[in-house]
């Protein structure tokens, strides 16, 4: 069975041809599907979490690119014809960035001819590549994160630390739903969570309403550019909790500052290996020299996507020195601590 | 019979005015249909209905059809809804072939391209649009009455020779 959602919101939007072709192979995957990579006159791929594979013509799964399905130019028009919705003239803005983002938080990356004017993007004239992530919705994937982010009843600011494909998204988008349906156990009441979701990858919204849970004190601002988002909820929602996906840049890194000035914990993520990666990123190492998070977590694929590697309590920390807290290594939650599979990635 | 040659004639007659009427709307169509993309970046599906809606009648019948066979879905592309659309109606209208051309024309195009791109396209069909008009205006003024006399008079030639 491929899930109703998944061939709703991603197959429906692939040329038939391949469509068919692509609901038999999900069915046969035993791991989910991250990604199903269209490129003009080449093979059909698709990256699971267990691994990447080819479409054969059969609707299986094969390492053999010489045996695999070629997507073609037909295939790929038709396929970002059926994502934009017949509709590429509305999605301009997006076009220009390089991907879209589809009903369910699913985004698509765009590949191919570009036209620029002035030195940047203005469309592109043929689209040869498409890559569609699969979101994916799980629930618990931050159940064993969460207790090492509360002290005292409250949720300490965050930094999520991680590379790409590595559950980021998913576990920013738990984290979320968690704190803000309150979670007894952690002495952790329901908090007012403002989310700003500039790329509506988090909570997946359609004409503003997510589609995934983000629980019931959420209020989101899809769309809207992080920085100025931030300081948009704080000043209209009343926050406890605002939460950001992918921060770097230095108005960013402001913004974050001033949230906390104002009271708010600031959730956020940022991509990288380790800490390392963050004190090499002018924006990001300033702001922590600030002492603006209190913890930073490291999120690895070392068991699966959402594996929490490392957790940096950094109000222990003397000197902007880095102490990992004691149960770092040890499996968080019961081995809650990787993201569990979901079948055939819907 | 000679009721009968006439009614025929009329009906011809009235096919030329007819096929006005038609051009002119598709060309308000049109132009509705620019301002929904251009101003307003409107979803196909959603400036396909408005401008149904403003010009009503058969043209707006057919363009509501193409919005409706889009959202239907089914992998078609807005070009081919267009097309299905325009084989379902085209029989139902005194349009000519080099007229539904003109609109055809669009289906590759349709909803293909950035704001710059369609409104490019639209402002093509609408040129094309005009200079058909243009032809049926003259073809009505020229061929009209010809057809009503031509019906009547055809009817008491019928007479004459047979009785």
């Amino acid at each position: 069975m491929v899930p109703q959602r998944f061939a709703e919101e991603v197959l429906s939007l692939i040329a038939p041809r391949l469509a068919g072709l692509l609901a038999a192979a999900v069915r046969e995957l035993t791991a989910p599907l991250e990604e199903i990579r269209l490129r003009q006159g080449r093979p059909v791929h698709l990256v699971t979490a267990a691994g990447d594979g080819f479409l054969t013509p059969a609707g299986r799964l094969t390492g053999d690119a010489a045996r695999a399905e070629v997507a073609y130019g037909e295939d790929l028009t038709r396929s970002f014809q059926l994502i934009a919705r017949g509709s590429v003239y509305a999605w301009e803005d997006e076009v220009r960035t390089g991907y879209l983002t589809l009903p369910g938080g699913h985004r698509v990356g765009l590949a191919g001819r570009v036209v620029t004017e002035a030195g940047r993007v203005r469309t592109f004239r043929s689209v040869a590549g498409l890559n569609i992530r699969i979101a994916r919705e799980v629930r618990g994937a931050a159940a064993g994160l969460l207790p090492r982010l509360v002290a005292g009843g409250r949720a300490q600011s965050t930094l999520i630390v991680s590379p790409p494909q590595a559950g980021k998204t998913t576990v920013l988008r738990d984290l979320v739903r968690l704190l803000s349906t309150g979670v007894p156990a952690l002495g952790l009441r329901g908090q007012k969570v403002g989310l700003v979701d500039e790329r509506s990858e988090v909570a997946g919204c359609r004409e503003g309403v997510p589609q995934l849970d983000v629980g019931p004190r959420t209020d989101v601002l899809d769309g809207c550019p992080k920085a100025e988002g931030l300081l948009l909820l704080i000043r209209s929602m009343s926050p406890d909790v605002v939460a950001l996906d992918e921060i770097g840049r230095r108005e960013d890194a402001l913004a974050v500052l001033e949230g906390l000035h104002a009271g708010v914990a600031v959730i956020a993520t940022a991509h990288g290996f380790g800490p390392e990666d963050i004190r090499r990123r002018p924006a990001l190492a300033e702001l922590l020299a600030t002492g603006a998070f209190r913890r930073v977590a490291v999120l690895g694929r070392s068991r699966g996507p959402g594996t929490v590697e490392k957790v940096f309590d950094l109000t222990d920390a003397a000197g902007g020195g880095w102490v990992a807290d004691q149960d770092a290594r040890s499996g968080v939650g019961g081995g809650r601590d990787h993201l569990d599979r979901v079948a055939g990635g819907g | 019979m000679v009721g009968a040659t006439t009614w025929i004639g009329w009906q011809v007659a009235g096919s030329y005015s007819r096929r006005l009427r038609d051009l002119r709307a598709l060309q308000s169509a049109l132009a509705v249909l620019q301002t929904e993309i251009e101003f307003c970046a409107a979803p196909l599906p959603d400036a396909l209905t408005a401008a149904g809606q403003a010009v009503g009648g058969v043209i707006g019948e057919l363009l509501a059809r193409t919005a409706g066979n889009l959202i239907a879905g089914g992998g078609i592309t807005p070009g081919e809804a267009l097309i299905d659309a325009v084989g379902e109606f085209s029989g139902t209208t005194s349009l000519k072939q080099s007229d539904w051309e003109i609109l055809l024309a669009l289906a590759p195009v349709l909803g293909a391209s950035d704001r710059g791109d369609q409104v490019r396209h639209l402002r093509l069909a609408a040129q094309r649009l005009e200079a058909a008009e243009a032809q049926a205006s003259e073809e009505r003024q020229r061929y009209e009455k010809l057809a009503r006399y031509a019906g009547v008079l055809t009817g008491f030639a019928l007479v004459l020779i047979l009785f």
